[in-house]
């Protein structure tokens, strides 16, 4: 099976007037080249952090501190910036949570999908570039003539279209798409993921989503990562997780999620996720793991294979 | 193209709109003034001579001349029909004397200080701004923001002082005072030295003139320049946060365009502050222009003040008072065309 | 009903902006001491011709007697900075609690109730706080003619529109709030909801304002006194002398210039702190 990127050791940081924030810790992955993958967590769990770090764009405080990010045979993370940058928006390109910000306010939108020709060389002229930039309007289902349009001329799923044109503009080999629908009402939040959905299958690209919403995920991934406090859980194909989640959190969030069983009682997780500036000896899930044992407030569980998933909970580790 | 034209249309209606909103403030503070200088206790020209005695006849006579014998609605419409006309009367101490004709003479220098000094103010608001913006928490932000505080604090004559000390009186470099030497010749055509220079292709007399106008222009700059320090810092560390820079780093802009683009969206407040900022522009002009005996509005009214000569006070508030709408009105229309979510 | 360790705890506590506001209340209580102590700090009085008149016919640079040098007619400057302290803490006071007293409560009832008069009163102050405050305060104290007083009440008709302004702007904003709503609803009547619902509430702001005021005030009372309209030479006062010093720069006196300059700007600079810390305190951002 062929990657189109590996997380090694990844683990981001941030450094805050009140300690060091392990916002990713220790990361390590595979994502598979022309799967769609989510990421699944709370708020806090260090999923949009991840996504951010796959670009390089992990804001200060913060700062990647370990770790390999293997993009097509290189290190993301050794190359020099001018490399990065020629990256970003070319073979790597993200959406993001809200379209109602995400949009320079004061250039049309059209000026704002060029941009990404001219800055990858693809032309230099303006002219071209906007012409350009109307097809890939109609490739996300905006009539062309909108490239004169202003972002506040445009509605909240319009302006997330926009944002997933300029971003598959040239093609890029990966997607991230950090909560791409959750500031969208419901019915546009469907037609955005059958987009991206009909998008990946037509450039033939990977996608990495970042959501909080298992169900969601469940219902659109080829494989589910789960996410908490800075850590990756469980990772695997979504079938084999929603059938037999092994992760004691996977199953906790499965069975808070309503859409899934509808005739199931809704079951919460008692307690709140750790304080990462300090977070609890051993596995960070066992002060509110209901199958917490003897090892789990001393060691920390390594990762283990189990079939074609990896787990990191001490009831697999013997 | 259609579309164009429909714009431009708007815009102008838009620019009358405003053009017109600016006639009761005009109006408001000619009142103002009016009241305040014809109202007073007293007989202005008895205290513009600085004398308690003038015969009754000359008196009446004087007071016949300036039109002060009349009952003072018919002074406040008869007044306000001339200044329109662009005639504003004449003289309390010197007789016979036009302040039109003055005011049209120190007009130019001050907009050319002003102009200047506004120009000097903006850029450095903005490099200091942008250094700090940039290093948010740092030593260089940190002393922006000082630097913010204290150029506001400054005493604008003190600040010139410093100047002509250093670079008159010790370096000897730039002159201390005046608009252009007086063995230099330069035909006047708009008033505004360094233009009229260029107009007549005088070399000499433009250098000059700008030997002139560093001091008093980096000195109003400077103390101006202390807000837009602050409003920089403040919009564009703002703007640097937010999502669509993110979104356009994450498409592979060259940080020099992301900061191009965050410095567009930051100018739209800043262009509105220019408006209020107009005020205290014109104010600074009025010491700036009398610490270094700059022939403008400012030491006019200095020397105005001096004599008491009422009539040529009151003209001169009444010319600032033009100056302030008519700039309120430049910036409302730089800033309709600058922000397009403004619907005119 | 505040107690004096909740003021105290509110001024030195640690909150944001204190640094901020400690230095700056240090600076003005200075200027205070200095004002209220003239006579025992000044080792001179204002005009009293401090050296022998052979030496008196131009300004003498600081030595051991005159630590901030004499001025052409053989005033100690130092002594003249410290009297000149009572002249401007006197303007600078009482025109900004004049244009407080006026600017806050019709700012409080012409936001509160609205209307006509609203209309009519917000259009004069925006008219008046559009136009350059010291042309307005200059052309104001030549009519009233120079003194301190004279020149308190020019400067207050520059700030009352400041105080008014803010104060509306807020009251607007406070009037929208759910609790004055529930204060309507349980038929408090207007004043009662005015004095001790809105009022608290826009308190923080007025002092924000009192600081950013204060500031400007100082300057523009300077630049009164250079224009000659707060006292006549040879009286005292920093911006008068000032002016005198600038005929002496080219002879290179440039004692007599620096020193009364220094003291207008850090007074201005300790209320611009006070102002700044304030408004870092309360998280309030305003417009200059």
């Amino acid at each position: 099976m062929e990657s189109v990127v590996r997380l090694e050791d990844v683990s981001v940081h941030y450094y805050t007037f009140t300690g060091v924030v392990k916002a990713v810790d220790r990361v390590t992955l595979d994502i598979p080249r022309g799967e769609f993958v989510s990421f699944v967590g709370e708020s806090g769990s260090g999923k949009s952090t991840l996504a951010l770090a796959l670009l390089r764009l992990v804001p200060p405080p913060g700062r990647i501190v370990s770790g390999r990010i293997v993009f097509n045979g290189m290190d993301l993370l050794s190359l020099p910036e001018q490399k990065m940058r020629e990256l970003r928006g070319k073979s790597i390109s993200m959406v993001f949570q809200d379209p109602m910000t995400s949009l320079d306010p004061v250039r049309k939108v059209g000026e704002q999908i060029a941009d990404v020709y001219i800055e990858h060389g693809v032309t230099t002229d303006m002219e071209e570039a906007l012409k350009l930039a109307r097809e890939a309007l109609e490739m996300v289902g905006i009539p062309g003539d909108r490239v004169n349009y202003y972002p506040h001329q445009l509605s909240g799923g319009q302006r997330q279209r926009v944002l997933i044109a300029a971003a598959v503009a040239l093609k890029p080999s990966l997607l991230i798409a950090d909560e791409p629908t959750t500031a969208l009402d419901v019915i546009v939040q469907a037609k955005i993921m059958d987009l991206l959905e009909d998008l990946m299958k037509e450039l033939k690209m990977s996608v990495i989503l970042i959501t909080h919403d298992i169900a969601l995920a469940a219902e659109r991934s080829d494989r589910i990562a789960v996410m908490y406090a800075g850590r990756v859980v469980e990772y695997g194909p979504v079938d084999a997780i929603i059938e037999n989640p092994l992760h004691p959190y996977t199953r906790g969030l499965l069975e808070s999620a309503p859409d899934l069983w509808g005739e199931k009682r809704i079951k919460g997780i008692p307690g709140n996720p750790p304080d990462l500036r300090n977070p609890p000896r051993g596995c960070p899930f066992h002060p509110r793991c209901p199958r917490r044992f003897d090892p789990c407030d001393k060691d920390e569980p390594e990762y283990v294979k189990v079939d074609d998933r990896i787990v990191s909970c001490h009831l697999y580790t013997r | 193209m259609r579309e164009g034209v429909a714009r431009v249309g708007r815009l102008l209606r838009y620019i009358v709109i405003r053009g017109l909103l600016i006639i009761p403030t005009i109006l408001i503070l000619y009142t103002l003034i009016f009241i305040l200088l014809r109202v007073i206790p007293g007989n202005p020209i008895l205290s513009a001579l600085g004398t308690h005695y003038v015969p009754p006849e000359i008196l009446q006579e004087k007071m016949h001349r300036l039109g002060l014998d009349k009952p003072l609605y018919v002074q406040y419409f008869d007044y306000l029909w001339n200044i329109l006309h662009g005639n504003f009367g004449e003289s309390m101490v010197i007789e016979g004397r036009s302040i039109s004709k003055d005011l049209a003479y120190r007009i130019p220098a001050t907009i050319e200080l002003t102009i200047a000094g506004f120009t000097v103010s903006v850029l450095l608001g903005l490099i200091t701004g942008t250094l700090a913006a940039l290093r948010r928490g740092s030593k260089i932000d940190y002393s922006m923001r000082v630097y913010g505080i204290v150029a506001y604090t400054l005493f604008i004559p003190w600040l010139g002082s410093l100047f002509i000390l250093l670079f008159s009186v010790y370096l000897g470099w730039l002159p201390a005072g005046g608009r252009l030497d007086p063995s230099i010749t330069l035909k006047r055509i708009t008033g505004i030295y360094t233009l009229d220079a260029i107009l007549t292709g005088n070399p000499a007399a433009f250098f000059n003139a700008l030997k002139h106008l560093i001091l008093p222009a980096l000195t109003l700059g400077i103390v101006l320049s202390g807000a837009y320090t602050r409003l920089v810092r403040s919009n564009l560390s703002d703007i640097l946060q937010a999502d669509f820079i993110r979104a356009y780093r994450s498409r592979g802009l060259p940080e020099t365009k992301v900061l191009k683009y965050a410095l567009r969206n930051a100018m739209i407040p800043i262009v509105t502050y220019m408006g209020l900022q107009l005020a205290i522009l014109l104010g600074g002009a009025v010491l700036t222009e009398t610490t270094f005996s700059w022939p403008g509005l400012g030491s006019y009214l200095f020397e105005k003040i001096q004599y008491r000569d009422y009539s040529a006070i009151q003209g001169t508030i009444m010319v600032f008072a033009f100056m302030v709408g008519l700039v309120s009105l430049i910036v409302d229309i730089i800033y309709a065309l600058i922000d397009p979510r403004i619907r005119y | 009903m505040p107690t004096i360790s909740g003021v105290t705890q509110q001024i030195f506590g640690r909150k944001p902006g204190r640094g901020l506001l400690l230095t700056g209340l240090a600076i003005i209580l200075a200027f205070v001491i200095l004002a209220v102590f003239a006579p025992w700090i000044a080792p001179y009085g204002p005009t009293e011709r401090s050296v022998p008149s052979s030496l008196a016919a131009s300004p003498q640079p600081p030595d051991r007697n005159h630590i901030m040098g004499t001025t052409e007619l053989g005033y100690d400057v130092f002594s003249r900075i410290v009297w000149g302290t009572r002249i401007v803490l006197y303007v600078v006071a009482f025109s900004a609690i004049l244009s407080m007293a006026i600017g806050v409560p019709l700012g409080l009832v012409s936001g509160f109730y609205g209307g006509k008069l609203d209309r009519i009163l917000s259009m004069v102050m925006d008219s008046i706080y559009a136009f350059p405050g010291i042309v307005l305060a200059l052309a104001v104290a030549s009519v009233l003619g120079p003194s301190p007083t004279n020149a308190a009440i020019s400067l207050s008709v520059v700030y009352v529109p400041t105080f008014f302004r803010m104060v509306r702007g807020q009251v607007l904003e406070v009037r929208e709030s759910l609790y004055v709503e529930a204060a309507e609803a349980l038929g408090y009547p207007n004043t009662h909801i005015m004095l001790y619902h809105v009022l608290p509430n826009v308190a923080p702001t007025i002092l924000v304002v009192f600081g950013l005021a204060a500031t400007d005030a100082i300057l523009t009372e300077a630049g009164l006194a250079f224009f000659g309209l707060t006292v006549s030479y040879p009286s005292p006062d920093w911006g008068l002398d000032l002016r005198v010093g600038l005929r002496y720069l080219d002879q290179g006196a440039w004692w007599a210039t620096l020193f009364p300059g220094i003291v207008i700007t850090l007074l201005a600079l300790g209320f611009a702190l006070v102002g700044e810390g304030l408004g870092e305190r309360y998280a309030i951002r305003t417009e200059r």
